[in-house]
């Protein structure tokens, strides 16, 4: 079973050289341990870290206006913070712990199992990574773990309460996030054992983000002034700067789930920048017909919109269909900013749910279209990607409905009409740029 | 055209003018006070000063534009074709003649991208 959950599941489940004989973590001696492997995954991780901080706080900071600069930039990195706080409670053992198909077990809270005695040579490893210690692998999970609530500070920039943020970011990265990663990376997670492809996260960061940023855009409600003058962002130089971070940092990101410094790593890594490029020059064709103006921020948009369709597929794809889902993505996201923003009538600030959440589930569907056995090993079904896009979806806005309510009562969402007026800067952190 | 727009323009005439003539100006006033606003345009024209005269001319049109009065009805003469390279489109709906290409004026309203 774990074999075949391990085929069907995330990049990283087919590492091998240590074969291990349950899912979860197992004790190994140090000598059997992969120095390359270990040496990419201390690299990817620390990639991805860099694009939370600082590449999502200047993507973030870039597009909303002066007076919220910093507040938007605190908030990435209060996020980050709080979310490596509570991987190292709860997080990890939730979503990487073995349990039932919808949540791991607390056997791994406050990491007291995590093993590494240089006396004994012995050091723990998870068995979807065997072959790097389980520490890496912790810290490399971390980080996916704080990038996604992150990126759902998006959707409500400039007016949310700090303090609200922070209990409304502790609670759905417990309750939404873990369970969801369990579901879809965990072997004995439900969507894992149904064949779900998502190689890096496309479903669990993207898919998930992207609609808890939807439903915080709807319950938060709109921004004085949305829709009747012009929220100009602040400094698209930022923006640049961030959106070259996240490119960058992504390189960790789906070229690290791949779980080893091997071919299939390689192609992950082709694959992702191909995208990105893609979907860079799709949405930007898309924005200069249709608008007149190829501008910067969708050179940057699109880059990123390729860069979150690739991710479920950057273990399962070859160059050609990175390709044709950048073009896919660039296009479809750039729509789903503009003419599905329209529609849905939220407030999405910064267009979470168009970028992330339409690209994720382009990349998502697109996987199980494109997916080919002599890359990944496994095809995809499009049924089953469907399955795994509509019970995130779900799940994750229900419950991110739910967090809200409850934060809503006990603190209160959003500032006060003169403190949205006055910025976040300063009527959150007492802070201004001159 | 936006606040922030007239009070960059306004601000660029404050240092320009102080600059020349040692003249201080009051920016905020400036885009609230029309009066105000025409007085200091006059001054910024009693200066020989290219650079002067062109702030002049680019805060009277953001503040004071003129009140329009109707005209005879004509056929407006079809716009003349520009030469174009392939693959520029710069045709689209913003290519029109009152289309301020620094910022389009519906951008960033109700929509980032």
């Amino acid at each position: 079973m774990v074999g075949a959950a391990m085929l069907s599941a995330p990049g990283w489940a087919l590492a091998e050289a240590v074969t291990p004989t349950a899912p979860g973590p197992f004790v190994i001696q140090m000598t059997q341990l992969d120095a390359g492997n270990t040496a990419w995954l201390m690299v990817s991780a620390a990639l991805v870290l860099l694009m939370s901080v600082p590449g999502l706080a200047l993507f973030y900071a870039g597009m909303v206006r002066k007076k919220n600069i910093l507040a938007t930039m605190a908030q990435t990195l209060a996020v980050c913070a709080l979310v490596s706080v509570l991987w190292w409670t709860v997080g990890y053992s939730l979503a990487f712990m073995p349990g039932n198909a919808f949540i791991g077990s607390l056997k791994g809270a406050f990491l007291d199992h995590l093993m590494m005695d240089i006396r004994t040579g012995e050091v723990s490893v998870h068995s979807l990574m065997p072959t790097v210690p389980e520490a890496v692998f912790v810290m490399f999970q971390m980080t996916f773990a704080i990038i996604t609530p992150a990126l759902i500070t998006g959707a409500f920039a400039e007016r949310m309460k700090f303090s609200a943020l922070l209990w409304f970011m502790a609670l759905w990265s417990l309750l939404v996030y873990a369970p969801v990663a369990h579901w879809v990376w965990e072997p004995g997670g439900w969507l894992a054992q149904m064949g779900a492809l998502d190689f890096a996260g496309g479903t669990v960061v993207h898919i998930n983000a992207g609609i808890a940023g939807l439903v915080c855009a709807w319950m938060l409600g709109r921004r004085i002034g949305f829709g009747q003058t012009a929220l100009m962002p602040a400094n698209l130089g930022y923006t640049m700067i961030g959106a070259c971070l996240l490119w960058v940092g992504w390189m960790g990101f789906n070229g690290g789930s791949a779980g080893a410094a091997d071919g299939r790593a390689g192609m992950a890594m082709l694959v992702t920048q191909l995208a990105a490029a893609a979907a860079a020059l799709s949405w930007m064709l898309a924005e200069w017909l249709v608008r007149g103006t190829p501008t910067l921020l969708g050179l940057c948009s699109g880059a990123v919109a390729g860069l979150v369709a690739i991710t479920p597929a950057s273990g399962f794809v070859g160059p050609q269909s990175a390709i044709v889902m950048g073009v896919l993505a660039g296009v479809g996201c750039y729509w789903g900013a503009t003419g599905l923003k329209r529609w849905l009538g939220a407030d999405d600030s910064l267009d979470v749910f168009g970028v992330h959440g339409v690209g994720g589930i382009i990349g998502a569907v697109l996987t199980g279209v494109l997916a080919a056995p002599a890359i990944g090993g496994v095809s995809g079904s499009v049924a089953v990607q469907l399955a795994g896009v509509g019970a995130t979806l779900a799940y994750s806005g229900l419950v991110t409905a739910a967090i809200l309510w409850v934060v809503d009562r006990v603190v209160g969402l959003r500032v006060s009409a003169q403190a949205e007026r006055d910025g976040l800067d300063l009527s959150q952190h007492g802070e201004r740029v001159e | 055209m936006l606040d922030s727009e007239k009070f960059a323009i306004a601000a660029h005439l404050h240092v320009v003018l102080r600059r020349v003539n040692g003249r201080v100006t009051d920016v905020e006033w400036l885009i609230h006070s029309p009066e105000y606003a025409r007085e200091v345009i006059r001054v910024a024209r009693t200066e020989d000063h290219p650079e002067l005269l062109r702030l002049a001319d680019k805060l009277e049109s953001a503040l004071l534009p003129p009140v329009p009065t109707p005209k005879p009805e004509r056929r407006a003469a079809p716009p003349a074709e520009s030469p174009r390279a392939t693959g520029d489109f710069g045709a689209s709906r913003f290519a029109s003649s009152d289309f301020d290409p620094v910022v389009p004026r519906q951008r960033y309203v109700g929509t980032l991208r």
